[in-house]
């Protein structure tokens, strides 16, 4: 740690600079109007204050509860999952093997599609009654499912697109795992650790803080996905699929009703900063940062 | 995969006497399994490209990606666009957004990680916690009090609102993976050059931005890509139809009225995604590197 | 160290800064000078003053060429002023306007949706009066009825671009291979359900209808049945008692046993798109569809060659005084009430709508026009044809007095029937219990949105 208290606040003057100028006014706006009633077609001023109203409203709301369950079910499913994945194959993608280059950029293409109408079309082909899925299915002998008409199954085909895209934990993985110096594997070999000791007792502690990242940033990320459900289901079928994004997103550009989804998005907000804070405290005990270490191991 | 085997299998080979066949088996099983995988990671990206040289009727025949009469009516007309402006105006209004946003994140990124990861700033903690929520906040509450902020700036309909916020290191994410990335780092090799005499700026240059390359590198990445992405917030400020960028662009054509054709989006959006592959694929070089500090012994 | 000077108290001096940067917001358009044209031909009539209007709408790449050429002959006929378009495909357009209107920077001249003046104009104070413009804009080109559908609060504030119903349009050559001829009654659609099956295939369904269709057609029959629009605007609920609700549940129901329809499960497996885009409309195997007329075309272009849709005279129930056509502006032209050129856009939005040579620039692509003598020009080249058209004079053919009001089509209320006849759909809930849900709910949400 450096001394100079200045000089470290001199580097962090930009962020401050940022959050007073650019962030601070919408984030307060946001939180005032989930005390209101504002609709959007109307100018702010006609907003009135309703206390919380919106809140109390939206746990009467058979939709948001809905809504939050499946939100749940997805995180829960898709954060251990998508880490598992990237770690993996970042692992893999680690060699020095010839063309590695190639196969990492095919890993990471899913990612770069991103909500394009492609990944939609594609997605439907293989999802569909009479789709790819089903019809591999069959081949092996197994019932076809309704995968996009079955409100129990619609949610596997937002799952999997999730894990589908994992190029950018798996990118980050992937620079993680380009930290850990060689000496280091090195050393190990040479005191007759095998592969899979050198992984447990090398790389993953040093990988730590990155799994501690990609952990907050996937379930960040996963409480906030709106693109899945948008393009492929539209929240259906019988808001099997309606993740709270969607539904903040509806309830400001389809029914106008900024006030009641600005208050949704505060109780996601409050969600989120719960598992975060929750997150964070756990970290001490299972993340190592280099200068707490004293001596590499 | 046996992780195992090929973590033994990474390591330089053993002067390769013995179990010679047992190594061409394993590469062979190894490249058949990633080759397997990624035509799943590709076969959208093959389809798309392929529905681009198709004629628009045949694109929803079937997922076969190969046309069966294949035609460069999607890009030609595509590239027309039904507008004023060829799709390569999209393009350049695109890069004249991108280019100045992924310079200004990183740089803003990097030195206020460094300052949060490294010095003890006053209210270090109570700034660390609003940055992080600031990425925890669904982004499209937001949307009307900017654009109310950015009207009284008279920013409207210019590309301004577009980057400028990310100068100031307002996109928590990166600068959280980079306090990460430092964090991990051990603090020998910064010492020894503070004892050299280096001031903090150049520390920071000299010993700590090399080492976090590839995270800094992935920054950029992450920030090129999800902006070429970004379709609501330049629906918003930009309403000039001469600076729309590729996002908005991809979408003029897509009507309820009007029958799409889609072979010219499909077109259009393999040329937009081009640049981020070859972007990803230039930059994963710097992910072969590793660390090449080796002078520190610990 | 480096050279920085440390400040003290960086959130002051940044909220100061930031507060120095509030100017008064820049009318962004309104009053830049561009380059004059050659208008400077005399001295002695001073050139009027340029003008930079801005015009928005939404469409594809036709729509948008056509406007496009027709901007480009008002800007030779008006040489000062010049229009600054802003165009999109539907996808986002309605999120932008939202939020230009609430940001106050919306454009002088808009294409609307009939049912967001609903959520724009509830008090009739939402566009300008149009009617106050009437010495440049020719009113008298449009009848009563489409004026009036532009009426809130007795003011105009929004003129059609051209009206659409939803009308019943079959596969011609898919009924044809069934031997039969394309429905001309209730009674014949419901037939035509076994008979597919039988003569077709499971796969093969005489209509297609997604649940807001379903709303759609079950309002017309209601509407046939009883004389009358479901929604009582001033009571602020719907017309219509438990039992009508609980036979327009029975009407989707049956359409479903009888295999007149695809049931919802069957349906969704195909995936969430567009019908004109599900595989089975595309070969055929869904055989019609109940859609507006004004936006046939696009379904038409989507099927495989080879076939042909054709229009179906609209079923009458016995005794119908009329038809329940859900017949509203296709599209609308609305200015910006604090527009600070309301003339000039007048006068584009007149150039636009009457003007033959605005009216040839567009054609039919976008609606068939309404104004009467844009329709004279049409007609005269030759361009009054098609499905589109036919629709139009199918209307014109049936009873059609009752007025729905605009909150059919308000998206809660729209949501508040679909979502209901979802779970009917997916055997949540049988018929009675949609009845009363459609009853209740549907009433719940009327007197919240209504005001």
């Amino acid at each position: 740690m450096y001394a100079n208290r200045a000089a470290g606040t001199a580097y962090v003057l930009p962020f401050i600079f940022g959050l007073a100028a650019f962030t601070l006014f919408p984030f307060v706006a946001s939180l005032l109007l989930s005390f209101s009633d504002y609709q959007l077609q109307d100018p702010v001023s006609t907003a009135s204050f309703v206390g919380v109203e919106n809140y109390g409203a939206m746990f009467a709301d058979r939709t948001f509860q809905k809504s939050l369950g499946v939100t749940f079910l997805y995180v829960f499913v898709t954060v251990p999952l998508k880490l598992a994945f990237a770690l993996f194959i970042a692992w893999v993608l680690n060699f020095r093997l010839r063309g590695i280059g190639f196969f990492r950029t095919a890993y990471y293409l899913p990612s770069i599609l991103g909500g394009s109408v492609a990944i939609a079309v594609v997605w439907r082909y293989v999802f569909a009654g009479d789709g790819l899925l089903n019809q591999a299915f069959e081949v092996f002998g197994a019932a076809p499912a309704n995968w996009l008409g079955e409100p129990g199954y619609a949610m596997f085909s937002i799952v999997l697109l999730r894990l589908w895209q994992f190029g950018s934990a798996m990118v980050i993985f992937l620079a993680g795992l380009q930290a850990i110096p060689e000496d280091l594997y090195e050393a190990a070999r040479l005191d007759g650790a095998s592969p899979w000791r050198m992984f447990t007792s090398v790389t993953l502690p040093l990988l730590t803080p990155i799994i501690f990242f990609n952990f907050i940033m996937q379930v960040v990320q996963a409480f906030q996905e709106f693109n899945g459900p948008y393009i492929i289901t539209g929240g259906g079928p019988l808001k099997s699929t309606y993740l709270l994004p969607l539904m903040i997103y509806e309830e400001t550009f389809k029914y106008f009703n900024v006030g009641y989804a600005s208050a949704l998005s505060w109780f996601l907000f409050v969600i989120v900063a719960l598992f975060t804070a929750v997150a964070f405290w756990s970290s001490r005990y299972w993340v190592f940062y280099a200068q707490e270490r004293g001596e590499g191991k | 995969m046996n992780v195992a085997v090929l973590a033994s299998r990474a390591t330089p080979p053993a002067t390769g006497t013995t179990g010679e066949g047992r190594r061409t088996l394993q590469l062979v099983l190894r490249y058949g399994v990633l080759i397997g995988v990624g035509l799943l990671m590709l076969y959208p990206l093959l389809w798309m490209v392929g529905a681009a040289f198709k004629p628009n009727r045949e694109i929803f025949d079937s997922i076969g990606f190969w046309p069966q009469s294949p035609t460069l009516e999607g890009f030609v007309e595509g590239w027309r666009t039904g507008t004023e402006h060829t799709f390569g105006t999209y393009l350049l209004n695109t890069f004249e957004i991108i280019v100045p946003k992924v310079i200004v994140t990183v740089i803003s990124s990097v030195v206020v990680a460094f300052g949060f990861a490294r010095f003890r700033v006053p209210g270090r903690r109570v700034l660390f916690a609003l940055l992080i929520a600031t990425v925890l906040l669904p982004k499209s509450v937001l949307l009307i009090p900017q654009y109310l902020m950015f009207r009284e700036l008279g920013w409207l309909d210019t590309f301004l609102p577009l980057y400028v916020p990310a100068a100031f290191a307002t996109e928590g994410f990166f600068v959280f993976m980079i306090v990460q990335f430092m964090r991990s780092v051990p603090l020998e090799m910064e010492e020894a050059a503070v004892i050299d005499g280096c001031n903090s700026l150049q520390v920071l240059l000299y010993v700590v931005v090399p080492v976090i390359m590839p995270a800094i590198i992935s920054v950029a990445l992450f920030q090129f890509m999800w902006s070429m992405n970004d379709f609501l917030q330049p629906l918003i400020y930009l309403s000039s139809v001469e600076k729309y960028p590729v996002s908005l662009a991809l979408k003029l054509a897509i009507d309820v009225t009007e029958a799409t054709s889609w072979n010219q989006v499909l077109a259009m959006s393999t040329i937009a995604v081009l640049p981020s592959i070859v972007l990803f694929y230039a930059a994963q070089k710097y992910f072969v590197e590793g660390i090449t500090v080796g002078s520190v012994k610990g | 160290m480096s050279g920085k000077r440390t400040r003290r108290r960086p959130n002051r001096a940044a909220a100061g800064i930031a507060l120095a940067l509030l100017p008064l917001a820049l009318l962004p358009l309104a009053l830049l000078p561009l380059a004059l044209r050659a208008a400077d031909a005399s001295y002695a009539t001073p050139p009027p003053q340029p003008v930079e209007l801005r015009m928005s709408w939404w469409g594809g790449n036709e729509v948008h060429r056509a406007q496009l050429a027709a901007i480009r002959r008002f800007e030779r006929r008006h040489p000062h002023i010049s229009v600054r378009t802003e165009y999109t495909g539907w996808i986002g357009h309605l999120e932008r306007l939202t939020t230009q209107i609430a940001g106050g920077t919306a454009p002088d001249l808009m294409q609307i949706n009939w049912n967001w003046l609903v959520l724009f104009a509830r008090d009739g104070r939402g566009f300008h009066d149009l009617e106050s413009l009437a010495g440049t804009l020719d009113l008298r080109q449009f009848d009563a009825r489409a004026l009036d559908m532009g009426r809130v609060g007795g003011r105009l504030n929004a003129l059609p671009a051209g009206m659409a119903a939803r009308l019943f349009y079959f596969n011609a050559t898919t009924y044809a291979k069934a031997g039969l001829r394309v429905p001309q009654s209730w009674d014949e659609l419901m037939a035509a359900g076994p008979l597919f099956r039988e003569r077709l295939g499971p796969d093969y369904y005489p209509l297609d209808l997604q649940f807001m269709d379903v709303t759609a057609l079950a309002r017309s029959w209601y509407v046939q049945r009883t004389g009358r629009s479901l929604i009582d605007e001033q009571a602020q609920r719907l017309t219509a008692r438990v039992e009508d609700m609980r036979d327009m549940a029975r009407l989707y129901q049956r359409m479903v046993d009888e295999h007149v329809i695809p049931g919802a499960r069957e349906r969704a497996a195909h995936g969430y798109v567009a019908p004109e885009e599900m595989r089975p409309w595309i070969d055929g195997r869904y055989a019609g569809t109940y859609q507006w007329n004004s936006a046939i075309g696009k379904s038409v272009e989507k099927l495989a060659p080879g076939q042909k849709v054709v229009l179906a005279p609209y079923p009458l129930q016995a005794g119908a005084r009329d038809a329940g056509l859900l017949y509203r502006p296709a599209m609308m032209f609305a200015i910006n009430r604090d527009s600070a050129h309301p003339h000039e856009a007048a006068l584009l939005l007149d150039f636009i709508l009457n003007d033959p040579q605005g009216v040839r620039a567009l054609g039919v692509k976008r609606a068939v026009p309404v104004s009467r003598r844009a329709l004279q020009v049409l007609a005269a080249d030759g361009l009054l044809a098609g499905l589109s058209w036919d629709g139009v004079r199918q209307v014109a053919t049936l009873p059609n007095v009752v007025r729905e009001s605009g909150y059919f089509e308000h998206a809660r209320v729209r949501d508040g029937f679909i979502d209901i006849f979802e779970e009917l759909g997916y055997g949540r809930i049988d018929v009675a219990e949609a009845g009363v849900r459609l009853h209740e709910d549907v009433n719940r949400i009327l007197d919240r949105v209504i005001h």
